[in-house]
């Protein structure tokens, strides 16, 4: 078994049995002590001395022990005491050698008190009275009497010494070892019953501990209780992973509540960041937030809006607008950066009450944000400095309200390109509406235009059939294209004629005259000319016809082309003409067919 | 307790100890200076001189010689040489007489118990052989020739318990009587009494 150190208590506690024993044997031995030198008076008349000195050893023996009943003062007291008793003897027995036993018979009681210490008075005692006495007898001083030897030698005296020495140092160390023997015995019983001791605080802390009770006192006051180390150790990590359970139940049921508060007001931004700065700021027990939003004015320059607040100081932001990098939550939004400031400037901001304002003690400004995007800032102060595990509800707090901000912001974007897409898409119903009239329309008109293109190609088609000649012009008199009749009746193939003018087929001298510019001018203001006309063929010939040029119009009612439809009244003409019937002109009308 | 209080008993425990030393050592002082100091001479003491002729008590007889230890209860002295005393009488007892001569202020019943019954006392009224012997304190004796003149009067030894052999005067004196010898001459050592305090009354009436 180790040996342990012993407190003061301990020891004192370990020889008090012992101690009381001892002093109940010395009492009466010095009690025989002082009535054996009153024995020894009556021998030579000593009377004087054994009641002088020997009251004087009885006296000093209680008083120093009634006076330090706790101190070992009165051991070396009555060494000495038991030292002098045996001088005493000497001198009323005249010098008795046999005397001295008491000397031995002193040591021998002097071990009981197991101080080998103890010893020393009476060594010393011994050692100067001897030395004095044989040092003056040596010296010639016949009146001592140191013995009833008249002189004692050297060689006696070195004798007298050594089995002193050996009687005081075997008493010594037979006190030494007890004294040892008795510490070895009060260590073990000490380390038992400290153990012992430590058992039962180990138990009783380990039910407190399983009680739930993980602050209870408990100091490890023996260093070798390794069970109550351990106990300590254990304690510590429950009551950290308990205050680690605790952050992060206090985490987890701030965020559940923030999510609960952004799915409550997810449709009314203004009431969201109310709630949502009201109970960031109760659940963490803080005095003073605000929230500050990223928005966009009329120019697209990007500033922070104070958005919502909570017992805050709406003079310090009268204007509740803030550009990022201004002041702390500005550097913060730009930063992307938690601050956290627990010297808080003088009049950096006041939490105020009915009764008074201080300034806070400690300021966080957190971004609000993703990871990808920093969509606004809190700001919150309070009296009492923030646990990291506060912090970081803020932090999480931040970042669901940044991805409700951002995913309302998205929704409303959503919101607006729905809302786009379906006016949009309206347009474009209506306008396909709208087309698929045209295009009813336009089949419509294509049928009818068909209809009609039949009809006309009927009537064109009953005008070949019906033999009249048709031609059709450019406003400008170029020729366009001309049926059959036409070329037969002129001797013309259509490719000898196609975009040539029609003054190919007037003689020249009517094509330079003003009436024939005139009767272009006149088709081409859209002007009809019905009439009968001569004209000129391949051949030369004239040939006349009856018929007219007819305006054909395009759709904004400007002449498009010149349609000339006529009949052969050559025949007629020349019978006319042999008849003498006259009114007929060369080369123009020479009367209008109504 | 307080500390000022254990300063208050140390305190008192340290004058307790220092206190016993010194009555202590005051003590054997004073009881080594008491037996060490001359014994006052008696008014009165004449030194008998050898040559003269004394006259001692019809109880002795003329032509016997005598040795006279004297014993003064008021003297703590003969206890110290009773022993020797009762060694010299043992030793030379039917040599000679002795005879203790005994105060008449001391107790003849406590000079018997201290020297014993192996010699004569007398009680000596008015100091008569005291006086003629010049023995007015112990540790001395006297020894008177037959022819009555003093022959040694002296200590019995120079150490106050008669341990010291070489200074055993009045042994040494007998020894020289007994051998017809011429008396010793011991010196002051040997004459001079010490270590008696004679009461006024002792140094008065002798």
């Amino acid at each position: 078994m180790a040996e342990i150190a012993l407190t003061w208590e301990e020891r004192k506690r370990a020889f008090q049995e012992i101690k009381q024993k001892s002093d109940r044997i010395m009492t009466v031995a010095v009690i025989i002590y002082f009535n054996f030198g009153l024995f020894l008076s009556f021998f030579y008349n000593t009377q004087l001395i054994a009641m002088t000195v020997g009251g004087v050893c009885l006296a000093v023996c209680f008083i120093s022990r009634l006076v330090l009943p706790d101190a070992t003062l009165y051991q070396y007291v009555l060494s000495a005491v038991l030292a002098i008793f045996p001088a005493q003897f000497i001198y009323q027995m005249h010098g008795l050698f046999e005397m001295h036993f008491f000397f031995f018979v002193g040591s021998a009681l002097l071990i009981t008190f197991r101080n080998w210490k103890a010893f020393i008075p009476m060594l010393l005692f011994t050692v100067v009275h001897h030395v004095a006495f044989a040092w003056l007898q040596y010296t010639g001083m016949k009146e001592i009497y140191f013995s009833q030897l008249e002189y004692m030698d050297l060689q006696a005296f070195i004798f007298h010494a050594l089995l002193t020495a050996i009687i005081m140092g075997i008493c010594a160390f037979w006190a030494y070892d007890l004294e040892r023997s008795t510490l070895r015995e009060v260590a073990k019983t000490t380390m038992l019953n400290r153990q012992l001791g430590n058992v039962q605080r180990n138990i009783a802390f380990a039910e407190q501990m399983s009680k739930g009770n993980l602050n209870a006192d408990y100091t490890v006051t023996d260093e070798s209780d390794e069970l109550g180390k351990s106990l300590v150790v254990m304690q510590e990590s429950l009551r950290k992973s308990a205050e680690r359970e605790l952050e992060d139940r206090f985490v987890t049921v701030g965020v559940t509540k923030v999510s609960d508060i952004i799915r409550n007001h997810s449709n009314d931004p203004i009431t969201l960041a109310d709630e949502f700065i009201k109970g960031i700021v109760k659940y963490t027990d803080l005095n003073q937030g605000a929230l500050f939003i990223l928005e966009e004015d009329d120019n697209s320059t990007a500033y922070l809006k104070l958005t919502a607040c909570y017992a805050y100081n709406r003079k310090k932001h009268i204007e509740m607008r803030l550009n990022p990098g201004e002041g702390l939550v500005g550097q913060c939004f730009l930063e992307q950066e938690e601050m956290y400031l627990t010297a808080v400037p003088q009049h950096y901001t006041k939490i105020t009450s009915g009764l008074g304002e201080a300034t806070p003690t400690c300021i966080l400004v957190v971004p609000v944000k993703t990871q990808e995007e920093v969509v606004g800032v809190i700001e919150l102060a309070a009296f009492k400095t923030l646990k990291p595990h506060e912090k970081l509800f803020v932090h999480k707090a931040a970042e669901n309200i940044a991805s409700a901000i951002i995913a309302a912001r998205t929704t409303a974007h959503i919101k607006k390109l729905l809302a786009e897409s379906q006016e949009r898409t309206e347009e474009m119903r209506a306008q396909e509406e709208e087309m698929r009239q045209n295009m009813e329309e336009l089949a419509a008109t294509q049928e009818e235009m068909n209809r009609k293109a039949r009809e006309t190609e009927n009537r064109i088609n009953a005008i070949e059939e019906s033999g009249i000649a048709s031609i059709e012009f450019h406003p400008d008199g170029t020729i366009i294209t001309a049926n059959k009749h036409f070329l037969a009746l002129m001797g013309y193939a259509i490719d000898e004629i196609r975009g040539k003018h029609h003054r190919m087929f007037v003689d020249a001298e009517f094509a330079l005259s003003q009436e024939y510019v005139d009767f272009w001018n006149d088709l081409r203001n859209g002007v009809p000319r019905p009439g009968e006309y001569r004209r000129v063929k391949r051949s030369g010939a004239s040939v006349y016809i009856k018929g007219s040029y007819s305006i054909i119009r395009d759709q904004h009612g400007r002449p498009s082309r010149i349609l000339k439809l006529a009949t052969d009244i050559t025949e007629l003409k020349m019978h006319q003409k042999q008849e003498g019937v006259t009114g007929t002109k060369e080369h123009g009308t020479f009367f209008t067919v109504s | 307790m307080s500390s000022g209080m254990e300063y208050v008993k140390k305190a008192i425990a340290g004058f307790v100890v220092l206190g016993s030393i010194i009555i202590i050592a005051f003590a054997f002082w004073q009881q080594g200076m008491k037996y060490s100091l001359r014994t006052p001479v008696a008014n009165g003491y004449c030194e008998a001189l050898p040559s003269e002729e004394v006259q001692l008590s019809p109880l002795f007889e003329n032509n016997l010689s005598y040795f006279l230890p004297s014993h003064n209860t008021a003297c703590q002295c003969p206890q110290f040489n009773a022993r020797h005393i009762k060694s010299l009488v043992g030793n030379y007892w039917g040599s000679l007489p002795f005879i203790s001569v005994v105060s008449e202020l001391a107790s003849l019943k406590r000079a018997k118990i201290e020297f014993g019954h192996d010699l004569h006392y007398l009680h000596d009224k008015r100091h008569s052989v005291a006086k003629a012997r010049g023995l007015y304190s112990a540790p001395q004796a006297a020894i008177v020739t037959s022819e009555q003149k003093p022959f040694y009067r002296s200590n019995c030894n120079r150490a106050r318990y008669c341990t010291s052999r070489a200074s055993n005067f009045a042994e040494v004196a007998l020894s020289a009587l007994l051998n017809e010898q011429p008396a010793p001459a011991f010196g002051l050592s040997a004459s001079e009494a010490y270590g008696c305090e004679l009461t006024q009354n002792e140094i008065e009436f002798f």
